[in-house]
């Protein structure tokens, strides 16, 4: 049984009450007869490999749930984990061309503009060579050139998510003793008064 | 501050060989001690020198980046 989400957590709860849950293949559904006037639902188990037929008080169904028209625009949407991780190249491109040397794969060319008589130039990647490596994103200069799911910031944002317990636990410590800012040898951002302004160090 | 130094470490985890043996290890049920906090990046190339700086200066007591 597969879920999704937080529906794993009723699935074990449902288990732990006594549900039983059956699977059954599409060519073999469960059968509904009545008998002696009582509900028979006939299934073939693929645990036990034999076909069981359950008498029953009630029957629910589960309303059928279809799948809207538009359901295959939304699919077609690229999603991180469904699309293979490639990079892009943003307005912040100036052509300046430090990415096409560090490229392993060669995805990277250099293109005039589009739209665009003054003679400036954009690099621009080939799908189909680049294999998402992102040595271009950390030679570019100015964000020009990113990668799905792995851009600057939301690296950043992942190393910020690490580092919030210490940061806590280191301002929790200077307000429950009011000392004097401890002794970090790192940057002027660890005092007191910098916490209480700022709060945050999101952008040290 | 009686309590043991218990350092913090970024760790970037190239995603073809570094995260897959952290992967493996997890696989494996080995444990390694919480003290570092891996990210994972498409290639240890990718990890540029500002995000190592930012990483100390937000109160990483070290950087590793392994590929």
């Amino acid at each position: 049984m597969r879920t999704y989400g937080t529906r794993e957590d009723l699935y074990t709860k449902a288990r732990e009450r006594g549900v039983v849950f059956i699977r059954f293949d599409q060519d073999k559904k469960p059968e509904v007869n009545v008998e002696n006037e009582r509900i028979v639902v006939q299934v073939t188990d693929p645990v036990l490999q034999m076909p069981l037929a359950i008498e029953t008080d009630y029957l629910v169904l589960a309303a059928a749930i279809e799948a809207s028209d538009n359901t295959n625009v939304i699919l077609s949407k690229a999603t991180m984990h469904l699309d293979p991780i490639k990079s892009y190249v943003t307005e912040a491109c100036d052509g300046c061309a430090l990415c096409l040397d560090v490229c392993p794969y060669r995805a990277i060319s250099l293109e005039e503009a589009p739209g665009d008589t003054t003679g400036a130039r954009r690099v621009v990647t080939d799908s189909a060579l680049c294999k998402g490596c992102g040595l271009c994103e950390a030679t570019c200069p100015k964000g020009g050139i990113l990668i799905h799911g792995f851009t600057l910031d939301q690296l950043k944002v992942q190393v910020e998510a690490a580092m919030e317990p210490i940061r806590l636990r280191i301002v929790k410590r200077w307000q429950t003793k009011s000392l004097v800012p401890i002794k970090i040898t790192g940057p002027s951002c660890w005092t007191r008064s910098s916490i209480q302004n700022r709060r945050r160090f999101s952008n040290v | 501050m009686s309590k043991q130094f218990e350092p913090v470490v970024i760790g970037f985890l190239c995603n073809w060989c570094a995260y897959a043996g952290g992967d493996l290890a997890g696989v494996s049920r080995l444990q390694y001690p919480p003290n570092l906090r891996p990210i994972r990046v498409m290639c240890s190339g990718m990890v540029p020198p500002d995000l190592v700086v930012d990483s100390l200066s937000k109160g990483a007591d070290g950087v590793i980046v392994m590929g």
